[in-house]
């Protein structure tokens, strides 16, 4: 489980984040949702480290993450994808993988140098490596250089970097960007067959299509703020939401100013809440 | 000698070839031959066939940091000189200590990784460039010391009359027996790098090149793991150092310049960055070419100067990419999938 | 008493005024491209040498306002040789590792001090003076003429340049690559030309301190620039790095750290810390900025996206 205490951060005057909470059940898939520089990149890269928090507390399981560095936050059981890919692209797929199970105690490192120990365990990593790529259908690219996959492969391999160590927490952070439907649907598919009763998963997408229809929970955020959150039928008829993106002159300037941003077409079709279309 | 093969095989996991004996058979004909027609050299080849047997070995240790890691060590010259004046100084008549060569060895080495472990510290935890500039301070700083601390260091005059080493009752004096030295340390440091290459630290350092914010997200701790890279590297270079001050039983501030760094860091670039056989290869055309044109002497730094902006436009892999490794060629000799 | 401190004030602001013209080469290079420009130091050596070779030809040596048409000339070769640094070995590196530009920087010096050599020679050269001579002896230090000069040249060069940074459209440009390049390029900023530029600036800059050095010092060595580089670096992470105040500031704090240590240090140990070790302190300075605060003294922000990661131990 992942929870957001009162979370607020701060850049400089501006509140990127202004006293959030939720919590994120495992079991289920959490959608976060809302218009750009609703505070949501900021949310995740608080939770993995990359920013720090300027009050409140994220909790993994209990475990404090805002007072740990960036490494444990990973063996505490966080994992993410990122909005542009970063992949180690000179090495092989598999060692990609394999990044994310190394040891974390450096004496067994050195041990493992000479040859003294943890010759059964890295065959075991191996072939952890190796059933995840095959899991997602990336078997045939284990030996390849990940700079050299096609996007679409690269993202999966992204993902299933963020998997191998089966993390209790896992944060996609846009993993639709750029691809084309079939891709998009593949990707569903995987992420929907990810869910277990011992991992949470967050999604940040601007796909609301995608979102509505993996989504467990959503949760709307705007201008920093937590606006609303519930199953999908919820948030779609809520009224609340609805005004912020309908009825506010700011806030349709911002969902404009994300849509320019992003060179994305913003429609609104009755019923179905806001959309946003990759060109 | 089939330790090598295995000693690697298991990380190889799925790509690992079937056979092992036609690769390490490979690899194991440079030493043998080495071995077998290197004393029947003249002395003045011999001699050669040292440097390039020790550049070999400090390519492969800086290589560690620079190759694998991709920090780049400005002042490995720094470690070697921490070694060699351990022997000079625990070896001579300077103090009049006269400890054997193999303790000197251990603790000239042990010196050298301590203070890449001091050196690290303040370094390590900051992005990669720092690295650069700490250490060339660092590899000048050594130098000052070494001109200044007169009645330690004998200052600019340097130390001679080095004690003869022995090895386990074997007398190391003329340039085949450090042929052996060498070769034996060649291999043994060869086999090192290679298991770091293919262990999780290797995959850790790999990880830390390519983009350490990554690395951190996916769990590595990439100060420690640096940290770690950083001394293996000290530990090696020192060394080389202690061998260095018994091969030439006489050292001085002038063998340990920043001229000695930047060969050092050629010789891994021209090679091959992450290549344990780049560093051989490389060593053996940095050394072998300058003796060879000894004619145009004062063109050589401006010659190697271009050498490494040429290369690294032109051929930033060096000469062999760093994916035609030793783990590559046990594959395609033992008929694995490449 | 009063009067050793005073004079050591002076010359710490002579050396100072050095390694902050020095320092703003590296800072502005390094804050646009991240990059150590390890050619810097050696373009300020190049910088002395043009000098002097510009003297004999054109009779000024010893002339002030003589000096003044070398300083210009020069600043303009040799930032005409920065730019074209830049554009054969670091451009096509842009963007691929971080390793590689550093090499190719490190090949660039290499080549260019041995240049010198190859031209220079090997020996020091005796180097005339450009600047006026004659002292000032106020409360017992003595100023020369040479100290005051090199310092009003100094301020005048960083106030032009912070003018020039601050109030004109291309400086307004330099900046705008300097925080992003790529906003900066989807604003119609060519970021080529804004790099180019500090190429230009930054080296000439060096190049001038390059004949302030040699002036008053009567010297000009081919290695010279190795440790006045190293120092230069250190004063603009010190100041912290990326920041144009910032590497004043540190020039001048290196400047007044490097002349006390060295003075005071052989009588606080008892002579056991001698003068011969001067470059260390600069050293130590390097080594303690980083270990307590990497982003330096006027660096804005601490965090992963700058510098440094912190509790790591």
């Amino acid at each position: 489980m992942l929870t957001f205490d009162h979370v607020t951060k701060r850049f400089g005057e501006l509140a990127a984040i202004d006293d959030v909470s939720f919590e994120v059940k495992p079991g289920i898939i959490t959608a976060v949702i809302g218009p750009n520089g609703a505070g949501k990149s900021t949310l995740v890269n608080m939770a993995a480290g990359s920013y720090g928090v300027t009050s409140g507390r994220i909790l993994v399981d209990g475990v404090e993450l805002q007072k740990l560095p960036k490494h444990r936050i990973a063996h505490a059981g966080l994992s993410r994808t990122y909005q542009n890919i970063r992949l180690f692209d000179g090495m092989s797929v598999v060692k990609n993988l394999e990044v994310a199970l190394v040891p974390p105690r450096v004496g067994s490192l050195i041990a493992n140098t000479f040859g003294l120990s943890g010759r059964a365990a890295a065959e075991e990593r191996r072939a952890r490596c190796h059933a995840v790529l095959e899991r997602l259908g990336l078997a045939a690219h284990a030996e390849r250089q990940a700079g050299s996959l096609a996007y679409g492969q690269q993202k999966l391999v992204e993902l299933a970097r963020a998997i191998v160590a089966e993390p209790r927490v896992l944060l996609l952070d846009e993993p639709a960007a750029g691809l084309n439907h079939g891709e998009t649907e593949q990707l569903k598919q995987h992420i929907l067959a990810l869910r277990s009763p011992d991992l949470a998963m967050v999604l940040i997408e601007h796909d609301m299509k995608l979102i509505m229809s993996i989504s467990d929970i959503i949760v709307v955020m705007n201008r920093g703020q937590l606006l609303a959150q519930g199953t999908a039928a919820e948030i779609r008829s809520n009224t609340e939401v609805q005004e912020a993106y309908l009825g506010q002159p700011g806030a349709i300037k911002d969902i404009e100013a994300a849509a320019r941003g992003r060179r994305n077409r913003v429609r609104l079709r009755e019923g179905e809440g806001l959309t946003w279309h990759q060109p | 000698m089939e330790s090598p093969a295995r000693a690697a095989a298991p990380a190889s996991g799925a790509a690992a070839p079937r056979k092992l004996w036609p690769g390490a058979l490979a690899m194991l004909a440079v030493p043998v031959l080495l071995l077998i027609f290197g004393p029947h050299l003249p002395s003045y080849p011999l001699r050669i066939l040292d440097m390039i047997l020790l550049y070999a070995v400090l390519g492969l240790g800086l290589n560690i940091i620079v190759g694998y890691a991709g920090l780049l060590d400005l002042g490995y010259v720094a470690f070697y000189a921490i070694g060699a004046y351990s022997w000079a100084l625990l070896a001579s008549g300077q103090f009049d200590i006269h400890l054997p060569f193999a303790l000197v060895l251990l603790i000239g080495a042990s010196l050298a990784g301590l203070a890449g472990i001091l050196l690290g510290i303040p370094v390590l935890r900051l992005r990669g460039d720092y690295l650069a500039i700490v250490t060339l301070g660092f590899g000048e700083i050594i130098r000052v010391l070494m001109n200044n601390l007169d009645r330690v260091t004998n200052g600019p005059q340097g130390i001679a009359r080095i004690d003869e080493a022995h090895l386990f009752g074997w007398t190391l004096s003329t340039p085949d027996d450090f042929l052996y030295l060498l070769v034996a340390m060649l291999v043994v440091v060869f086999l090192f790098v290679w298991r770091i290459q293919e262990s999780a630290l290797g995959t850790a350092l790999s990880a830390v090149r390519e983009d350490q914010d990554a690395a951190r997200g996916c769990g590595i701790n990439t100060t420690r793991v640096k940290l770690v890279a950083f001394a293996f590297s000290a530990f090696i270079g020192g060394g080389c150092g202690v061998v260095f001050a018994a091969m030439q039983r006489f050292v001085s501030p002038e063998s340990f310049t920043f001229w000695e760094s930047l060969v050092i860091v050629l010789v891994i670039v021209v090679g091959g960055l992450g290549n344990p056989f780049g560093a051989l290869l490389g060593a053996t055309l940095l050394i072998l070419l300058p003796e060879l044109l000894r004619a145009y002497a004062d063109y050589r730094l401006l010659f190697y100067g271009m050498a490494l902006v040429v290369i690294i436009l032109a051929r930033p892999r060096g000469l062999i990419s760093r994916q035609y490794g030793p783990s590559w060629l046990m594959r395609r000799l033992g008929g694995g999938k490449c | 008493m009063g009067a050793l401190i005073l004079q050591q004030i002076i010359n710490a602001l002579t050396v100072g005024s050095i390694y902050a013209l020095i320092a703003l080469g590296y800072t502005m290079v390094y804050g646009v491209l991240r990059l150590i420009n390890f050619a810097h130091s050696e373009l300020f050596t190049a910088g002395a040498f043009i000098g002097l070779a510009l003297a004999g030809a054109l009779g000024v040596a010893g002339h002030p306002t003589g000096g003044l048409l070398v300083g210009f000339i020069t600043f303009v070769l040799i930032g005409l040789a920065g730019v074209s640094v830049e554009i054969v070995a670091y451009r096509p590196l842009r963007g691929t590792s971080r390793l590689a530009p550093m090499l190719s920087a490190l090949g660039m010096a290499v080549v260019i001090q041995n240049a010198v050599m190859l031209i220079g020679g090997r020996r020091p050269l005796i180097y005339p003076s450009f600047l006026p001579s004659g002292v000032i002896d106020t409360f017992g230090a003595i100023i020369t003429y040479k100290q005051i000069t090199i310092f009003l040249v100094a301020v005048i060069l960083m106030i032009g340049l912070e003018l020039f940074v601050n109030r004109t459209n291309l400086g307004v440009r330099i900046r705008a690559v300097a925080e992003n390049a790529e906003t900066a390029s989807l604003v119609g900023i060519n970021p080529n030309m804004a790099i180019s530029l500090i190429f230009f600036i930054g080296p000439g800059l060096g190049a001038v301190a390059g004949i302030l050095y040699s002036s008053f010092y009567g010297v000009a060595t081919f290695t010279m620039g190795f440790v006045i580089g190293m120092k230069a670096f250190t004063a603009a992470i010190l100041g912290g790095i990326g920041s144009i105040p910032g590497a004043v500031l540190g020039g001048f704090l290196l400047g007044f750290i490097e002349t006390f240590a060295t003075a005071w240090m052989p009588v606080l140990t008892g002579g056991l810390i001698g003068t011969e070790y001067r470059d260390i302190f600069a050293f130590s300075v390097l080594v303690l900025i980083l270990l307590f605060r990497p982003a330096g003294l006027l660096g804005e922000h601490v965090s992963e996206e700058t510098m440094v990661y912190k509790s790591d131990f």
